[in-house]
């Protein structure tokens, strides 16, 4: 489902070269939640948007839902973002000027879908995460948890292969941020969606199939966690 | 999608009143000038009563007779050849101005000659004089215009009573006249009570027949108070045998297609008007103007009006241009602002799919869409201005309006303003890399 095959990322400006990834090579079969551990400035957020297709690998081969996507170029790159891959951030990152159910709908809006069949859905993937109460509300009115499961809505409502999740529960207590977990690994269940979370919570990993470790931009371990 | 952004232009409106104050006053300000200047174009130079037809018609206003006079300039050169002085002259015949005579023309050239133009529909010939009246003790400055029949044919007034004097009338000499709705109201008291009551000017004694409506141009060519036929005037003007008079001569071209080859025949025909022999002048021409040539060559008066219309057009332009240029750098300085606080918004956006294109579209959708709401405001206070300019005589002679022409070319005016201010900031923002704004 994710293979990267040797990759490398080398950040440059005129004196210094940072390496922030080197030389790994990682393979997800379909239907698994994984999750990267490691300290900060490891290279796990760089991990994750090479994944995301948010920053390009130097070197290296990145092969997603059997598509070899490291060449790919704006236009086709914003479609397979758009049909292949769901992202939940540490910040949740939603549009405060857009109602809870606008925000959930974005994914569809690049996707031409009728705003009929948006709202259908919309409103299906708010009910997945418990919130089909707070439709019409704003996400200044939301508590931490609430936004965050906004966030999981738009990120699983045009049904990506993969699930990306950069910190999901980091900003949240721990009530919450179990709350929040649940519902990614009831997803990761029932949906068979494969999930790529960061974190830095050891008990947050713990949850997930598989752990891989990263220490100064390398790969230490990687292990089943059950 | 376009709802989506419209819910977040409305928004993004809402979220911080200063700074949508100050750039819906700053766009409903340019607007109304804007707007303004249109309206006051349109009245001049469109096509309204009772200049509908003006881009057929093409003026005889100024008849030229002149010599040219040259110089000439002396070179002498000198070098050393072989230990020998040698000098060597160059003469050189530099064209240094015009001795001339212009003015307006005498009837004799407009019915004798320049009545010859072809192709033309028809033609009309006229002059302005002022008069003073009195009545009950009260002073009145008329402006006269005396004409010929076909005058009432090649302009297009709307006459509030009555009707224009006929080509019976005018061969007759008969003491016919029209008013403007305003000399009606001020001196007879009303525009039917004007109908059939006399008005003495010049010893003669002219029977109210008509009285039209309030016209909205300067143009001097349309623009009096009251209309007598041309054979009511002092009989010399009629039989005057030289070239130069009061007259002036509007023709008119069937088609816009024919304006071109009446205005170079109006121009051939006038090179052949003979020069009276006492008259020490070598050549003679005549200005033939089309509405736009006649307002350049008021302003700018050069030899060749080619010249002043297009110093008018910079003028327009160029004027224009930087009054729009200061609110739109202003804009876009503003804009750039408030997009860069959007960066999370704009990094989720790509994230989920959307392309550059449409991050750029979105943006300077909802550029337009505030500056529609600044050009509504704007609309408003244009009108109101329109209104009070009307109504304080500021501008005596000239009625604004805020036509379906005015307000066809205000949105054309909005939409650019609304995407020349959001092309530049919403190109930039659309370049963004997704993670730079994930870090927000």
């Amino acid at each position: 489902m994710i293979k990267l095959q040797k990759i490398s990322k080398v950040y440059q400006t005129d004196t210094i070269e940072t390496v922030a990834l080197d030389n790994i090579s990682l393979e997800v079969p379909g239907g698994q939640f994984l999750s990267i551990m490691g300290p900060s400035g490891c290279g796990k957020s760089t991990l994750l948007n090479i994944i995301g297709l948010i920053d390009a690998p130097t070197e290296g081969k990145v092969t997603l839902s059997g598509e070899q996507v490291t060449n790919y170029t704006g236009r086709k790159t914003a479609r397979f973002r758009n049909e292949q891959l769901g992202f939940i951030f540490q910040n949740f990152h939603l549009i405060n000027d857009l109602s809870v159910i606008d925000n959930v709908e974005l994914p569809l809006l690049y996707r031409g879908t009728s705003s009929r069949k948006r709202r259908q859905l919309a409103a299906e993937a708010l009910q997945q995460v418990g919130l089909s109460n707070r439709i019409k509300h704003f996400p200044t009115q939301l508590s931490g948890g609430q936004k965050q499961r906004v966030a999981i809505a738009r990120a699983i409502v045009g049904k990506p292969n993969i699930i990306l999740a950069d910190e999901p529960t980091g900003n949240l207590d721990s009530a919450m941020g179990d709350e929040v977990m649940d519902i990614l690994l009831q997803l990761n269940k029932e949906l068979s969606t494969t999930i790529v979370m960061v974190t830095h919570d050891e008990r947050m990993a713990k949850k997930t199939d598989r752990l891989v470790r990263l220490f100064d931009g390398s790969q230490v371990s990687t292990a089943a966690t059950l | 999608m376009l709802l989506n952004y419209l819910k977040m232009a409305l928004k993004a409106l809402g979220r911080n009143r200063m700074y949508t104050a100050i750039t819906l006053f700053g766009i409903s300000f340019t607007l109304m000038v804007l707007m303004i200047i249109l309206a006051l174009y349109d009245t001049e130079m469109g096509s309204n009563t009772p200049i509908s037809r003006g881009d057929r018609i093409v003026n005889a206003s100024r008849l030229e007779m002149f010599t040219e006079m040259s110089d000439t300039t002396w070179t002498i050169d000198s070098q050393l050849v072989a230990g020998q002085m040698t000098y060597d002259t160059l003469d050189k015949e530099i064209n240094s101005g015009r001795y001339m005579s212009a003015g307006y023309m005498s009837y004799r050239v407009l019915t004798e000659h320049l009545s010859k133009v072809e192709p033309k529909e028809s033609y009309t010939l006229f002059f302005n004089r002022m008069f003073t009246v009195f009545k009950d003790g009260q002073k009145f400055s008329l402006r006269g215009l005396y004409t010929d029949s076909e005058y009432w044919n090649i302009y297009d007034f709307t006459f509030l009573a009555g009707g224009p004097f006929n080509y019976a009338q005018v061969e007759s000499a008969e003491s016919v006249a029209i008013l403007s709705q305003q000399t009606a109201e001020d001196y007879f008291g009303g525009i039917r009570e004007a109908i059939g009551q006399n008005l003495p000017l010049s010893g003669r004694s002219y029977e109210i027949i008509g009285v039209i409506d309030r016209i909205r141009t300067s143009n001097d060519d349309v623009n009096a108070e009251v209309y007598m036929p041309v054979t009511t005037t002092v009989p010399d003007l009629l039989t005057d045998n030289s070239n130069q008079g009061p007259f002036q001569g509007a023709f008119l071209a069937a088609s816009t297609s024919e304006v071109e080859a009446m205005k170079q025949s109006m121009i051939h025909i006038g090179k052949q008007i003979p020069i009276p022999p006492e008259m020490d002048f070598e050549q003679i021409s005549i200005d033939a103007f089309n509405r736009e040539e006649s307002y350049a060559d008021d302003l700018f008066y050069e030899d060749d009006v080619r010249d002043s219309v297009l110093y008018f057009r910079l003028l327009l332009f160029v004027g224009l241009g930087l009054f729009i240029l200061i609110p739109v750098l202003n804009l876009i300085n503003i804009n750039l602002t408030r997009m860069m606080e959007r960066a999370s918004e704009i990094s989720v956006r790509k994230a989920y799919g959307a392309r550059r294109d449409q991050i750029l579209g979105q943006f300077l959708f909802e550029n337009v869409i505030v500056t529609f709401i600044g050009g509504l405001i704007g609309l408003g206070l244009s009108l109101f201005v329109i209104q009070v300019i009307n109504s304080s005589g500021a501008m005596p002679n000239t009625v604004l309006s805020f036509n379906g022409t005015v307000f066809f070319y205000s949105f054309l005016l909005c939409l650019a303003l609304g995407i020349l201010s959001g092309l530049l900031p919403a190109w930039r923002i659309s370049k963004q890399q997704i993670s730079e704004g994930l870090r927000q």
